[in-house]
């Protein structure tokens, strides 16, 4: 059973100057960006922003919103980067390769094989019956070498959209790991292209690709990582633009702990997140052959804007009041829709910070040196000051960007 | 502790009674005009609608959920939609059923609340959103689908990558957007009203048993297939901890189903094992 909360938490600042009485004085100090922070050290020319999208968030208000948080809440410091884990590759064949035969390698039992047309206009569609497996020159029986067939109807009541003309099936446990040649022995063009794509739900082999971290601004170092356990091997690699137009070589070096690269964030372009890809081809320590793609996703940001460290308590509602009330100098580069968000802690009776709300406010800035309000209702028993503003973000809604995260920002007094 | 948890329910009777409540329909990953027959079939929305003191006070959701989630005919419809609800019916106390992707942008909503003027306001109305079976953290099928070879750079999108919500819940990319966009997951501060997920835990398929038929017994066929790509807790098309990955879990679908049945991908937005009355009695 849930314990549904019905307590209002959110709530519009509107504050009116009759209410607003004279505020302690308090003082405000920026705290220094760490290593896993993202802040702008130069804004780009505004003619090199990338121009908004016809669907970009123009709105123009001032809209401001927060609302309390658990004094227990465990929120996450930093940029934890961008990880994500692979036990499949895909291979690319033509009609008459896969009529041949294909060699597919594979570390354990119970791999599950798709074969996807990849032209539009052949869509040849693939049948159990012309499907054919063997093992060193042996033809296994192919009703008993796999057990689970789907077509891509039945594949795409999932509700992911898998190719027209997409066949799937798992792999006995009878067939050994190791080399297999998969054929298929239909009627399709020559010119016809397919992927396969072979999952190993069962192995140990599993690749991690990892960035330092995920959000990045134009011209910054992108640091990736790929360790494939227990196997070695080579391992290439690129960087792929949100539209898919733009893509960088990668070069990965071995090291102690895998495979490492690095590029400098490119330019943005489009809407999305760029992706990277790598590919690995090794050996394990019983000399199969391990195949290996991954990807991860990873955002890149133009400097359009910046915070330029002013901060400032409004003088009419100050921190006496229950209400901390900032206003933080943006350098703006580019016009657009900027939104600044913070969660503020307080200190409480033992003396130990806690999490108290958070806060939000965005509206359309020009270029120039602008002012963002940030404004957080700290009225909680036990709570005083000092207070300090983490996880500060400048973000970009015109242009989903990243400006700026910093974990520890502002210490409040 | 008795006498409280009597306080706090007549609390929650009085709060209720003297609100006008409303419920809304968030389908999934999808271009809907007519998501009432077309994703949620009338029958389920028929029934859970039964446990509005105004039968009436229902609205079923009808966006282009194949868009990246924050964009105007995503979350922006959705804002447009529950706006209109809210005003032209007066409601004052909101209970949004969402599933699949359709949690994802209604987190948008929650999430960005300065996005626009009224997103605020649609917040300051919600109950709670009762997320059923939430791509909070996306899923491998989305990856598994888009991915082509690392040499056929161009490959990628040629399989149907047009669809942008796909690729927004590739796994990497919700990582992404719920660690700098999004709120309520791990590690992450807490959405501005309660977000409780709704879990499937599994697949069954048997011609000789009626459950696999609820839902349609085809679909069910082509997600136990799917399963085989993902974890062994999954509704055949995300993983549970995906569904459980935002928000705090309300139940896994055997702790509340009629005869402890699993609720697969298709069977969590239509009326199979009792869901329906369990959403209606939420109400």
């Amino acid at each position: 059973m849930k314990a549904k909360n019905l307590f209002i938490r959110g709530s519009v600042l509107a504050v009116s100057l009759s209410a607003a009485i004279a505020a302690q004085a308090a003082d405000v100090q920026w705290l220094q960006t760490g290593q896993q922070d993202l802040s702008a050290t130069q804004l780009v020319r505004s003619a090199d922003a990338a121009p908004l999208s016809p669907n970009a968030n123009r709105n123009v208000e001032l809209v401001q919103f927060q609302w309390p948080l658990e004094a227990d809440a465990t929120l996450a410091s930093g940029d934890e980067g961008s990880v994500n884990e692979s036990r499949q590759y895909w291979l690319d064949v033509d009609a008459v390769q896969l009529s041949k035969g294909v060699a597919i390698n594979t570390s354990s039992t119970g791999a599950v094989i798709r074969v996807s047309p990849m032209n539009a206009n052949s869509r040849a569609t693939l049948k159990r019956e012309e499907l054919s497996l063997s093992v060193g020159g042996r033809a296994l029986d192919a009703n008993a070498s796999f057990s689970t067939f789907a077509n891509s109807s039945q594949l795409r009541a999932s509700g992911a959209p898998f190719a027209e003309g997409t066949i799937a099936f798992q792999l006995n446990g009878n067939v050994p790991a190791g080399e297999i040649t998969l054929a298929l022995n239909n009627r399709a063009a020559s010119s016809d292209q397919y992927v396969i794509h072979v999952f190993e739900p069962n192995s140990k082999a599993i690749a991690e690709v990892r960035t330092a971290k995920s959000a990045h601004l134009v011209g910054s170092p992108i640091n990736a990582s790929l360790k494939v356990d227990g196997a070695q091997g080579q391992v290439s690699g690129f960087l792929v633009s949100p539209d898919g137009k733009t893509s960088i070589d990668l070069s990965f070096q071995a090291g102690r702990d895998g495979y490492s690269a690095s590029v400098n964030a490119p330019a943005f372009q489009g809407n999305g997140l760029w992706e990277l890809h790598t590919h690995f081809d090794g050996v394990n320590k019983a000399g199969q052959r391990i195949l290996r793609d991954t990807k991860t996703a990873v955002n890149i940001t133009a400097a359009t804007a910046r915070l330029n460290q002013q901060a400032q308590i409004q003088q009419s509602f100050g921190s006496a009041q229950g209400q901390v009330a900032l206003n933080l100098g943006v350098d703006v580069a580019a016009a657009g829709r900027y939104q600044l968000s913070g969660v503020i802690y307080g200190t409480n009776k033992s003396g130990q910070l806690q999490p108290v709300a958070l806060a939000q406010s965005a509206k359309w800035l020009e270029a120039g040196t602008q002012q963002l309000p940030l404004s957080f209702n700290v009225s909680v028993d036990g709570i005083s000051a000092p207070y300090e503003v983490r996880d500060l973000r400048l973000q970009d809604q015109s242009r989903l960007g990243v400006l700026h995260r910093q974990d520890r920002a502002l210490l409040i007094r | 502790m008795r006498k409280l948890l009597i306080c706090c329910l007549l609390w929650v009777v009085a709060s209720v009674a003297s609100a006008n409540t409303g419920v809304a329909f968030v389908h999934g990953t999808s271009e809907q005009d007519d998501a009432l027959n077309d994703y949620w079939t009338a029958e389920m929305v028929n029934s859970i609608r039964q446990g509005l003191p105004n039968s009436n006070n229902f609205l079923v959701v009808n966006c282009d959920f194949t868009q990246f989630m924050w964009e105007a005919d995503a979350a922006g419809c959705l804002a447009t939609e529950l706006t209109n609800f809210i005003n032209s019916r007066g409601i004052t106390d909101l209970v949004i059923n969402t599933h699949s992707n359709g949690g994802n942008v209604m987190r948008w909503i929650m999430s960005n609340p300065t996005w626009y003027s009224r997103y605020p306001n649609i917040i300051s109305k919600i109950r709670w959103v009762n997320a059923i079976a939430a791509s909070s953290l996306g899923t491998p099928l989305a990856e598994q689908v888009l991915q082509g070879n690392i040499f056929e750079r161009a490959l990628g999108w040629l399989l149907g990558y047009m669809n942008d919500a796909v690729r927004q819940q590739q796994p990497s990319w919700m990582a992404f957007y719920n660690a700098n966009w999004l709120l309520g997951t791990s590690g992450r501060p807490a959405l501005p009203k309660g977000f409780y997920a709704v879990v499937g835990t599994d697949v069954e398929t048997s011609i000789f048993d009626g459950d696999s038929y609820c839902g349609g017994y085809g679909q069910n066929l082509g997600l136990e297939i799917t399963q085989n790509f993902l974890d062994n807790c999954s509704d055949g098309f995300l993983n549970c901890d995906s569904q459980a990955g935002a928000g705090s879990v309300w139940f896994f679908d055997t702790q509340r189903t009629n005869g402890d049945e699993p609720l697969s991908h298709n069977q969590s937005r239509r009326r199979c094992f009792g869901l329906d009355v369990i959403l209606r009695n939420d109400i």
